[in-house]
């Protein structure tokens, strides 16, 4: 039996990562599809989300610190954002609040997913705006769920 | 077990807590990945063994719920439904988009893909 590791993405902000970036979202592909930015550190979960979401045609790139969540933000614009707040190199909380005081990006629709149970981080992301919290261990399935509903209403 | 004397710091708790959730996490998304076809079809047998490690997980996840609760580690989940939160009103940032309500279903999400 052959197992086949998770799909690693290279988070470096440079012309291949570029290119890795549209092979991985499907750009150049009509009509463009939606698109997912899903910035979880552990790599087995994010691969496990991805394909969960591709299955019904959005288009995910993925990113595995607050850096090169940014860097991805920044070239692909997504329409939605997944972020996990506890991040290596810079917090969740420190990337949604980054997101929202820059003006190109403040109303992306974020879902927050955390294994975090700390009240005052919990209440600090309410408060820069969010449009949905889950709780880990997320489901799929659920989260797939969660993310066609805000896409359909933004 | 009293564990709150034993941590010596709320934050640890979270840590612990975090912790704890990423391993589950993995195995509950895969687990749903394989339950729900995603990954090729399931014989009967297959299915009912995915379901029995689905079912532990989640009752894995209720007991580190229960441990924290019952030691004074207040979840948030419990005490905050799933709802979306707009901007605080003193950011000058416009509003947010937050999610409707409802309507899940209306996006045709098939347990099973491939039927």
């Amino acid at each position: 039996m052959t197992i086949r590791a998770p799909e690693q993405v290279d988070d470096a902000a440079s012309g291949s990562a570029q290119s890795r970036l549209d092979e991985e979202i499907g750009a150049g592909e009509q009509p463009r599809l939606q698109t997912v930015l899903l910035i979880e550190d552990d790599h087995e979960l994010a691969h496990a989300l991805a394909l969960r979401l591709q299955g019904t045609g959005l288009a995910v790139a993925r990113a595995h610190d607050g850096p090169s969540g940014l860097e991805k933000l920044r070239l692909l614009q997504p329409d939605l954002i997944i972020l996990d707040l506890r991040l290596p190199r810079m917090e969740g909380d420190r990337f949604l609040r980054f997101l929202r005081m820059t003006p190109e990006h403040s109303a992306v629709p974020v879902i927050v997913i955390t294994g975090a149970s700390d009240a005052a981080l919990i209440e600090r992301v309410e408060n820069w705006g969010i449009s949905r919290l889950m709780r880990k261990p997320v489901s799929p399935k659920e989260l797939l769920r969660a993310a066609l509903d805000i896409l359909q209403a933004s | 077990v009293n564990l709150k004397a034993a941590l010596p710091s709320l934050e640890t708790a979270d840590h612990v807590c975090h912790e704890l959730r990423k391993p589950m996490a993995v195995i509950h998304a895969y687990a749903e990945l394989l339950a729900d076809e995603i990954a090729g079809p399931l014989n009967e047998k297959q299915k009912g063994y995915v379901e029995i490690v689905l079912q532990s997980v989640q009752r894995l996840e209720l007991m580190i719920s229960d441990l924290f609760e019952t030691s004074g580690v207040v979840s948030w989940a419990e005490n905050r439904p799933d709802q979306p939160t707009t901007f605080a009103p003193e950011l000058p940032l416009g509003e947010s988009r937050a999610s409707g309500e409802g309507g899940a279903d209306d996006h045709g999400i098939d347990d099973n893909p491939r039927a």
